[in-house]
């Protein structure tokens, strides 16, 4: 961080550096105070971005929403920020059409860059900022079925994490479509990802059509979660719902023992216009090349016209750079998502419009094992970072499709 | 913005004619005498600071104000003597460089230290003294390339001699020299590219008191190559890529002490003449890519300049001048910024493009800027792909017509 304060002197002595360059190049060290200030400026783009994590008894390591908490992090909101880190969305921007989760605005990652780079001022003394608290709710309002975990469950005081595996009988007499599925943490600060799925339902991994989809949500913590109007999830009567969840403590919960009962809110869709979801797994091959070329190939042709509304990369490991395109059987090619996966950050990625693709269409990943987070290499103190991603034996994918609605009709 | 009027005005400010000044001059204090603004600081924690007053975040003691003044000063005896602007060391002769230092006044026989001049007891006034901040001053002191390791704390300088040596020192943040026994522990290794062939040939440097050298011959100019130092013994190596356009001359050998017209005065026509860049360094020697520019008002007026700061950029790689990478790279992000708020005249497909775009090249711009101060060539070209790729989604969101409008 040092290094950066140099650049703190003030707007003069920045004039004058600008004037002096302009005669001679000297020193990489300009000095520049940040215009912007944390109470005024930062703030607010955290607490508008950021306190649904970064916010005390959040998940995330460390609260941002005072001034004393966010400074000493300045150093780690650089390096986050200009990785891409943070905020948490791994999908290559440029590429395809995802739907995209609120991602920070150019205008708000160089105010907290210049922020974090240029001296990290406070601000009026006097100001007094709002007290910022976790907001623990459900986001899409009270859900029509609220299913409890059966029983209290602990990370024990010597365990950093643990994965979890819990059975939610719903109880229901009748077939049902689920529009929407969330999680209400009971601890937030310990619930760090979730999946919810309907049980017992078969896997469609061997299958070549649709089959239909069971994952009801990869959950995250901050996430918006997605309802959709259109699609929905079939659950059939008297079915079970299956949630695995990773816990895992911050650094300040070291040795203690914490305990959760957290609950999954499941929201019904209106009989009527609903199209079940279904799903087209995209496998790689069993035993991928153990050559040493660092890329690999390989697609999945679809047998019928379908729609494709999501992409989740549901089983990649993380540090890997993903591309996915569909490949039509005219040549065209349609690119789908790029993205570097995160392990711990898996989500479903929802297409702005649907996507037509006929049958024949061949849905083609190609999958980079150089770690491309040259980020972690640089700044060092990430464990692991520098070693060579283990080649993952296989990696899953799946797309979320419906059957195309109408055939297209001749001119 | 009223950049340009402002540059102007600075730059006559700092005209070299009127530029000497002593180093301790018993400021007679003129009421005009512009004082470089308060900054707040721990005693104990000199990387604290801050714009107000207050307590330390580390160790809670109240902040003392400072004022930082970016000076002109020896290379090799850093402020022993000061300036507002460039010129020639009265010691040696060699140019000056600049840096970032505390100002302070006193009185003879006082230890108190005063941030505004005044007058003391005795009714002398008081004299006008500078102090080396960390980070201060990150210029070479043999004549080399200077670069800053990962950990901030280490600093180094490679010089490639006439004579085939290339040597490497070692400094702290105040850019003094690092101990013997520091120096003792560190371990570094230096490839040297050959021209013709590409083939790397890998050199162990051996310590020789407190640098560290290799007898690598006489390569062709420009020469590349790069060093791994270890700091601490089991450590990660640290990689830092010089490419040394001309043989590095100690600065006593260098020209001789006449003072050579910088004139500022031709930048104000640089100011005018951008972004046509081509016309810009030829009479001054002024590299354009280090000259700030105004945001020009319309869209493609700012295309234009980010294309050039990219290229600009580029130059800069493939020179190896990577600690002034930063000046380009800040910019384009100030255009790109500047473009973001021009999103509203797009087409939605246009928009949607735009702004992870310009998202990127910030991001990347700031990347561009860590990894220039340390060196590292194979992280700064990555950086540098990102930053094209940005900039090419850019122009592709903004079509060239888009915004031309009449002045």
């Amino acid at each position: 961080m040092t290094q950066k304060l140099v650049r703190t002197a003030a707007a003069v002595a920045f004039v004058c550096i600008c004037v002096a360059i302009a005669i001679q190049p000297a020193g990489a060290h300009k000095a520049i105070t940040s215009k912007y200030t944390y109470n005024d400026d930062v703030f607010p783009i955290l607490r508008e971005r950021c306190a649904s994590c970064h916010v005390p008894g959040g998940v995330a390591p460390m609260s941002l929403m005072t001034y004393d908490d966010a400074f000493p992090w300045a150093e780690s909101i650089r390096a986050e920020l200009v990785a891409a880190h943070m905020p948490p969305w791994n999908a290559d921007e440029g590429y395809g059409e995802i739907k995209r989760a609120h991602t920070l605005t150019p205008k708000e990652l160089d105010i907290i860059l210049t922020w974090a780079t240029g001296g990290n001022p406070r601000g009026s003394l006097d100001q007094k900022l709002p007290t910022v608290e976790l907001k623990n709710e459900w986001k899409l309002g009270a859900p029509d079925l609220a299913l409890k975990l059966p029983a209290d469950f602990t990370l024990a005081g010597d365990k950093m994490e643990d994965t979890q595996e819990f059975t939610l009988p719903t109880g229901t007499t009748e077939a049902r479509w689920i529009r929407a599925v969330d999680l209400l943490p009971g601890t937030p600060s310990i619930v760090r990802s979730a999946t919810i799925y309907v049980k017992g339902a078969a896997s469609g991994a061997a299958s070549t059509t649709p089959m239909p989809e069971h994952v009801l949500a990869l959950w995250l913590p901050g996430q918006d979660s997605a309802s959709n109007d259109t699609v929905a999830f079939k659950l059939p009567a008297g079915a079970e719902i299956g949630l695995r969840v990773h816990y895992k403590k911050t650094w300040q919960f070291e040795g203690k023992a914490l305990t959760d009962r957290s609950s999954v809110g499941v929201y019904f869709a209106k009989a009527g216009n609903t199209q079940e979801l279904l799903s087209v797994p995209i496998d790689s091959p069993a035993a991928a090349s153990s050559g040493g070329d660092q890329a690999i190939k390989f697609s999945k042709t679809l047998s019928e016209d379908v729609q494709a509304l999501a992409l989740s990369p549901d089983k990649v490991p993380g540090n890997i750079s993903l591309q996915v395109e569909a490949v039509k059987p005219d040549g065209s090619r349609i690119p789908m998502i790029r993205l570097n996966t995160r392990a711990d950050w898996d989500r479903r990625y929802w297409f702005e419009t649907p996507m037509t693709l006929p049958r024949g269409t061949r849905v083609e990943v190609t999958a980079n094992l150089q770690d491309p987070d040259m980020l972690s290499a640089a700044f060092t103190s990430t464990p692991g970072a520098a070693a060579a991603t283990a080649r993952p034996s296989s990696m899953h994918l799946t797309l979320n499709v419906v059957p195309a609605r109408s055939k297209p009709s001749a001119p | 913005m009223k950049f340009a009027a402002l540059l102007f005005a600075l730059a006559l400010a700092v005209n070299p004619a009127a530029a000497p000044q002593a180093a301790r001059s018993g400021a007679q204090a003129a009421p005009s005498e512009k004082l470089p603004p308060l900054s707040y600081t721990c005693p104990m924690h000199p990387e604290i600071l801050e714009d107000k007053g207050g307590t330390c975040p580390i160790c809670k003691m109240d902040l003392v104000p400072i004022r930082l003044d970016s000076v002109w000063t020896c290379a090799t005896k850093p402020l022993a003597v000061v300036r507002d602007g460039p010129g020639r060391c009265p010691i040696d002769g060699t140019a000056l460089v600049q840096v970032t230092a505390a100002v302070s006044w006193t009185c003879t026989g006082g230890t108190e230290e005063s941030t505004s001049p005044g007058t003391c007891t005795d009714g002398a006034a008081k004299t006008k003294t500078y102090a080396l901040r960390a980070h201060g001053n990150h210029n070479p002191q043999h004549g080399g390339i200077f670069f800053m390791a990962p950990d901030n704390t280490h600093h180094l300088e490679g010089a490639y001699l006439s004579s085939g040596i290339f040597r490497m020192y070692f400094y702290d943040e105040f850019t003094k020299p690092q101990k013997l026994a520091a120096v003792r522990t560190y371990k570094a290794t230096l490839n040297v590219k050959d021209a013709k062939t590409g083939k790397d040939t890998v050199y162990s440097l051996v310590r020789s008191g407190t640098y560290m050298q290799a007898q690598i011959g006489k390569q062709p100019l420009p020469a590349e190559m790069y060093a791994t130092v270890t700091f601490t013994p089991g450590g990660k190596g640290n990689r830092f890529d010089f490419a040394f356009p001309t043989y590095s001359k100690e600065p006593h050998t260098a020209a001789a002490p006449t003072m050579t017209s910088a004139a500022p005065a031709t930048t104000a026509p640089l100011v005018e003449t951008l972004p046509a860049p081509a016309t810009a360094s030829s009479s001054s020697g002024i590299d354009p890519a280090l000259v700030p520019l105004p945001i020009p008002d319309t869209v493609p007026e700012m295309l234009a300049q980010l294309k050039t700061r990219t290229e600009q950029i580029r130059s800069f790689i493939d020179k190896g001048a990577f600690a002034a990478i930063y000046v380009p790279a800040f910019q384009a992000k100030d255009l790109a910024l500047a473009l973001d708020e021009h999103k509203g005249e797009l087409t939605p497909a246009g928009r949607k493009l735009a702004e992870p775009a310009i998202a990127k090249l910030v991001r990347s711009a700031y990347l561009l800027d860590a990894f220039g101060d340390i060196g590292n060539k194979q992280q700064i070209s990555e950086a540098y792909a990102k930053f094209m790729e940005a900039e090419k989604d850019i122009h592709a969101a903004f079509p060239q017509s888009a915004g031309r409008n009449p002045q």
